[in-house]
């Protein structure tokens, strides 16, 4: 039996939290907060690595 | 064959400093001492094979031909009117073509036959049809840059706004090109050379990576990097808020 695809699914989270988290970026630098939208660009960075950590868990899990 | 690159080489070198220094002022000091350096670097081309041809000819060459007329007597404008520099742009390609091509080892196997295209397998038609879009990619991003910087009529009013004289916009516009080169080089070195380089050496690396990674899943766990990123993460956020509630 196929086991539940957790890493895949917890990645996609994390992409599209990162990506949100960008998205908030560009309304704070609209807003010219620019402190607070540098803080976010370094919030989705790090999510997307450790989204990124979990892809290749995720990959290797699925071509084992 | 290293005639053409000869040529072109030393076309490049007189078209560049050559009848400027003619014409020109007496250049003294140290560009009097480059002056004769690209001709000699050209012997290279004598021994293609040899350790470090690659770095002379491609780099050390274009380098010691242009380096003399970057300032000084010799980089008047008047010594380079814009035909010449059109000319000798397309001199430097051919220079940087045919030396490529001089430099390239010799094939060790026969020369191909080639198959019906019904007797081609599907995938190696793929293959071929991606190796074509990366040329096509590589000859039209840099040019849709190139564009961008120095041709669209947007860039140039917000050029004209931003500075005052077009020396400084030329000034500018140079250095903006010398880094648009230089990130498209990395990138097209790291991005795209490098993937069609692992993939003829049958991904050997990626393989290995991959193993790797194997191992590591087998333990279910994450690497340390996973945690230190989290640990980042949150830390931003809670400073975040911390920022919000006592601004």
């Amino acid at each position: 039996m196929k086991s539940f695809p957790y890493f895949q699914l917890l990645t996609l989270l994390m992409m599209a939290g990162s990506l949100v988290f960008f998205w908030e970026c560009v309304s704070y630098l609209s807003r010219r907060d620019y402190v607070a939208a540098g803080m976010l660009t370094l919030i989705g960075l790090f999510t997307m690595w450790a989204g990124g950590e979990l892809a290749r868990l995720a990959l290797a899990e699925r071509s084992a | 064959m290293t005639l053409w690159p000869a040529a072109l080489g030393l076309n490049l070198w007189l078209l560049t400093i050559g009848v400027p220094a003619l014409l020109g002022p007496r250049p003294r000091g140290p560009v009097l001492v480059l002056l004769p350096l690209a001709p000699l670097l050209l012997l290279w081309l004598l021994r293609p094979a040899a350790r470090g041809a690659r770095l002379v000819l491609l780099l050390g060459v274009p380098l010691a031909t242009f380096l003399p007329v970057l300032d000084g007597p010799l980089a008047h404008a008047m010594l380079h009117p814009r035909p010449v520099v059109a000319l000798q742009a397309a001199v430097l390609i051919g220079y940087l073509w045919t030396t490529s091509r001089a430099l390239a080892p010799a094939p060790s196997t026969p020369p191909a036959t080639t198959l019906p295209d019904s007797d081609v397998p599907w995938r190696w038609r793929r293959r071929v049809q991606i190796y074509r879009l990366l040329v096509a990619y590589s000859i039209v991003a840099p040019a849709l840059l190139l564009y961008a910087l120095l041709l669209d009529p947007e860039t140039q009013r917000a050029f004209r706004l931003s500075f005052e004289t077009p020396e400084r916009i030329a000034g500018v516009q140079a250095a903006a090109l010398s880094a648009l080169a230089l990130l498209w080089t990395t990138a097209f070195h790291f991005f795209l050379a490098g993937p069609l380089v692992s993939h003829l050496l049958h991904d050997r690396t990626t393989a290995a990576q991959i193993a790797t990674l194997r191992r590591q899943a087998r333990t279910g766990r994450p690497r340390p990097q996973f945690y230190i990123a989290m640990v980042l993460a949150v830390l931003s956020m809670a400073m975040l808020i911390h920022r919000s509630l006592f601004p």
